[in-house]
């Protein structure tokens, strides 16, 4: 703090320095105009305000001006699609474009929910994704505490740094990655497994692999990130509690459940809610580069944002994959305000909004 | 980080070690960290080893930790693309770095608003914002915008607009500018500073390490983007690496 209140100094000063001309009379002006605002009459009576709220965009405009590129931003790129979801709702037409297109009501859902393709992608995305929010609360937790018990703090920061490396590779590189580790004739494992006397497995072709398979990845890649979001709040807990508890007499076990847990128990919530608000998004590098496209695998690696993009880039299918897009957006909406609902009874403190 | 020496000196070294840990739980934590670190790299080594073993060599034994030859021929392949290879790269780089300084300006301004508590449209901004990280179009709708109104299929601003405000990014970003009191706005307003002077010369400068974190993790996303580009561009002269 005292390098931000220097910080400040240094420019104020210097802001004075270059106008001291400015200052005296803008003083002078700052008055009148002030009084102007605040009491909503004109010096002297000479003009009278008749529109408040012409005066309130005025005395806004500046900052109005800084917010508007991403006001612009957010309504091109955030609304504008909103409206787009009516194509949901349409048979669409490339020359009639998305507002001319005609109207069919839920025909494009019917036929969406008619095929076992909608049982699956549900499926399939809210298990895999409620299993990696638990996967990745117990092993960051455990892990960030694990690392902020060792002896050696410098072997800590290490494992940290390592830990967070996966975290920055593309899907791309893993799905090279576990190519080479898969690979029916040339992948290191099928080896292995080979020079152990056991049988190469055509990993590309079993679905019943790939569950464990895409959570191992998924947790080999994220856990690094959410462990040192977990140990910032960590190094943030003053040592004056684990003092008195020690002078108490708790062991160390006693400590982690009364004082650190409690004390992580906001980041818990804030990052669940987050992830559970994102549960019917899955992550589309995942689901879509691993299993490089093998139709074998579909029943078990198809979801929701593999359905989609299949639906709309190789059976060109609008229609049915704004429908399905809006199922996505509709059903997460619904989870996130739930889930926050849940938490605002439980723990009032906690929770998003 | 528990009970360092200086923060307690009241209670004596003795009391001090037996907060710690046991030497053999150490030992297991470290030896758990250790196979786990080992999980995070080996595979990447591998990935680099394989890269430049020859392919005689992986046809005779798979991929391997230890090639029977080494080469270079998967560079020589990847340098020939040449113009395509260079192309590609500037692309890249294009987006990244004018997406992140494009994304950084717009962010920055937006949740410095935000952040004043005496700016009008304040709560209707947040809300704005805040529903569209709760809803959005899904990847569909956003397409055919993006295409069909905004025209922006095939073309490099695709893949730097849609990313550019990230909501989450805002909130963190306000979060670090309400540390900084009104009142040097108020002293710098009566000082004679415009509105943008005092963002542009006294906030922006005193938000540097928010702004290099929101910068860092940007920088990130449009490097390692590699679905817009999939979704939007056709043309292979535009292809990303």
């Amino acid at each position: 703090m005292a390098d931000t209140g220097e910080v400040y100094n240094k420019a104020i000063k210097k802001i004075r320095l270059e106008r001291p001309q400015t200052r005296r009379n803008l003083h002078e002006t700052n008055s009148q105009v002030c009084s102007a605002h605040i009491y909503g009459k004109c010096h002297k009576g000479r003009v009278r305000c008749v529109f408040p709220l012409c005066k309130k965009l005025q005395k806004n405009l500046p900052l109005t001006l800084m917010a508007l590129p991403a006001l612009v931003v957010m309504f091109l790129f955030r609304y504008l699609p909103m409206a787009g979801l009516m194509l949901a709702f349409k048979r669409f037409s490339v020359p009639k474009g998305i507002f001319g297109s005609e109207w069919i009501g839920f025909k494009n859902f019917e036929f969406l929910f008619k095929t076992s393709d909608a049982w699956i992608i549900t499926r399939n995305t809210l298990c895999y994704n409620a299993l990696f929010i638990l996967l990745d609360l117990l092993l960051a937790v455990s892990m960030a505490i694990g690392l902020n018990e060792l002896l050696c703090k410098r072997r800590a920061k290490i494992y940290q740094t390592i830990f967070m490396a996966p975290y920055f590779l593309s899907w791309v590189v893993v799905s090279f990655m576990m190519f080479s580790l898969l690979s029916v004739d040339d992948g290191l494992l099928n080896h292995l497994l080979v020079y152990f006397g056991f049988d190469s497995v055509n990993w590309y072709a079993d679905p019943s692999k790939w569950p464990f398979i895409l959570t191992a990845c998924q947790m080999w890649k994220t856990i690094g990130y959410s462990t040192v979001m977990y140990i910032s709040t960590l190094t943030g807990i003053s040592n004056d509690y684990y003092e008195a508890a020690l002078i108490d007499g708790a062991t160390k076990w006693q400590q982690i459940r009364r004082i650190t847990l409690p004390f992580l128990k906001p980041m818990m919530i804030v990052l669940t809610i987050l992830a559970i608000g994102r549960i019917f998004y899955a992550d589309f590098g995942l689901f879509f580069q691993l299993p490089r496209n093998s139709g074998s695998l579909y029943p078990v690696t198809q979801v929701v944002d593999t359905y989609v993009y299949r639906a709309l880039k190789e059976t060109g299918n609008v229609g049915m994959a704004s429908a399905a897009g809006l199922y996505q957006s509709l059903v997460g909406f619904v989870l996130v305000v739930g889930a926050n609902l849940i938490v605002r009874r439980i723990e009032p403190d906690s929770a998003l909004f | 980080m528990l009970l360092k020496k200086k923060t307690i000196p009241e209670i004596g070294s003795e009391d001090l070690k037996i907060n710690r840990i046991s030497k053999p739980v150490d030992a297991i934590l470290n030896l758990i960290f250790s196979i786990w670190s080992l999980a995070c790299i080996l595979p990447l080594l591998l990935v680099v080893i394989v890269s430049f073993s020859s392919e005689q060599s992986i046809f005779q034994n798979g991929y391997s930790f230890f090639p029977s030859e080494w080469s270079l021929d998967a560079y020589r392949f990847f340098f020939k693309l040449g113009d395509q290879l260079v192309r590609s790269y500037g692309i890249t780089i294009f987006v990244t770095v004018v997406g992140t300084l494009f994304s950084l300006f717009i962010t920055a301004m937006f949740a410095y608003v935000l952040s004043r508590s005496d700016y009008a449209y304040n709560r209707l901004f947040t809300v704005l914002m805040l529903f569209t990280m709760l809803f959005n179009g899904g990847i569909v709708a956003t397409y055919m915008v993006n295409t069909q109104m905004l025209g922006l299929g095939d073309s490099v601003w695709a893949l730097i607009l849609p990313m550019s405000l990230n909501a989450f990014y805002v909130i963190i970003l306000r979060t670090f500018y309400k540390g900084i009191p009104l009142e040097i706005i108020e002293a710098a307003r009566i000082d004679g500073a415009s509105e943008f002077k005092t963002f542009f010369r006294i906030v922006l400068p005193l938000e540097k390490p928010g702004l290099a974190t929101i910068g860092m993790f940007t920088m990130i996303s449009y490097w390692n983007d590699w679905f817009l580009g999939m979704l939007y561009i056709v043309d292979q002269k535009k292809y990303l690496v």
